[in-house]
């Protein structure tokens, strides 16, 4: 079949509208009250786009064969518990930032948590599963009426926005 | 996979025969974005697709031996971006650039790259989901579309129905030549007889036909009628918005 596209110069409407719309994002109850003794009432959980994703699971996997946990070495079962835990540390540490922008910026929020190890040495489990949660809500968000979602809140696009990060 | 019901017979025949592409209108899984058509994809274009995601995932885990990604595969490492390869070629803006004749389209994404850097995973997976059944229901092949002998019948008694809207269609292009070779040659010989004869010789319904037929009679006597499929794609879809 051939492809029925002439006109490559233009962009579709849709592909204006996705890069001048907002990263869709809740701002929820951080699951604690401080962090590290730093009182924190409320965070921002953005919703990564797909390739924010999968450079995370290429970034788990590469850190992991480093380490020296493959397949080979660990059971499959045990080996696939550690990369989709340590994948959604990465996710979480990556999505969750403050809800107010960084100092001169409008659309750069700072990360709670640099990396995941640092993520899984401050929270405990229960924690990072509600935060999991949120993460699981800001994609929802990404789905629905922003009008609707009574905790949305439409943040201007991040310059890194191709790469879904808020640093 | 039982024809669709919601679909009128007519519809789902014109459905099939749309040109460039059979497609549907689907919502973009975000309130307050335009719509997208999603096309088919045939078997070619899927494998394109899965060759393309493969290569993406290989790069992205260059630094890894190549015994580990069937494991991250499993893992649907690759999912996302199969599913991105194939929106950007199945994901298409609603309406045909203006002024094309035949009608073509602009693509929504230039690629699955692209896909990818600008949708969530979520949103993937809903297009991706709305793709599936789009191309279950107006491409599906015999081992979707035919799981059965009642489903079979199904779908041919409901393309039957369908195609008494369009009598021509079943009818390939040389026999549709020749009919209205043949058609053209009685309008011609009653035509003749029409010149030759005075007004009051011919019977007052004829002679009320030949009048109206008027501009018509010319084109017979002209070049034959073009048998292009897509111009007879385009009548289809005309014939569609009426």
């Amino acid at each position: 079949m051939s492809d029925p596209t002439t006109d490559s110069t233009e962009r579709s409407e849709l592909l204006r509208q996705l890069r001048e719309s907002p990263v869709p994002a809740l701002v929820a109850d951080f699951p604690r009250g401080d962090l590290g003794g730093i009182p924190i009432a409320k965070c921002r959980v953005t919703a990564l786009k797909a390739a924010a994703v999968d450079a995370i699971r290429a970034r788990v996997a590469e850190r992991m064969v480093e380490a020296g946990q493959t397949p080979a070495t660990l059971t499959y079962q045990v080996w696939a518990v550690l990369y989709g835990d340590a994948c959604a540390r990465e996710l979480i540490a990556e999505a969750v930032t403050g809800c107010r922008p960084i100092e001169g910026s409008a659309d750069a929020f700072p990360r709670l948590f640099i990396t995941g190890e640092e993520l899984a040495e401050n929270l405990t489990p229960a924690e990072v599963q509600r935060l999991l949660e949120l993460y699981n809500l800001a994609q929802l968000a990404a789905l629905a009426d922003q009008d609707d979602a009574t905790d949305a809140e439409a943040a201007p696009e991040p310059q890194q926005e191709e790469h879904g990060t808020t640093h | 996979m039982a024809p669709p019901t919601d679909i009128k017979p007519s519809a789902l025949v014109a459905m099939l025969c749309e040109q460039p592409f059979s497609s549907m209108v689907v919502p973009f899984p975000r309130a307050g974005f335009p719509e997208v058509r999603l096309r088919t994809l045939e078997s070619l274009e899927q494998s394109q697709a899965d060759v393309a995601a493969t290569r993406a995932v290989e790069r992205r885990y260059s630094g890894l031996k190549a015994d580990m990604l069937p494991y991250l595969a499993v893992d649907n490492a690759k999912g996302n971006t199969y599913a991105a390869e194939i929106l950007a070629r199945a994901c298409y803006e609603r309406d045909p650039i203006p002024g094309s004749d035949p009608p073509e389209y602009r693509r929504a994404f230039e690629s699955g790259e692209q896909v990818e850097r600008l949708l969530t995973a979520g949103q993937i997976a809903q297009l991706m989901a709305e793709w599936v059944t789009v191309q279950n229901r107006l491409a599906g092949s015999e081992d979707v579309v035919c799981r059965s002998e009642a489903e079979l019948s199904a779908w041919v008694e409901r393309l039957k129905e369908g195609l008494r809207c369009y009598p021509f269609l079943p009818i390939d292009s040389q026999a549709r030549g020749e009919l209205a070779c043949m058609l053209a040659a009685r309008v011609s010989s009653v035509s003749q007889l029409a010149a030759e004869s005075t007004p009051e010789e011919l019977p007052t319904r004829l002679a009320s036909l030949l009048t109206d037929w008027g501009s018509a009679t010319d084109c017979f006597t002209g070049q034959r009628a073009s048998c292009d499929p897509s111009t007879e794609a385009a009548a289809v879809r005309r014939g569609l918005t009426v």
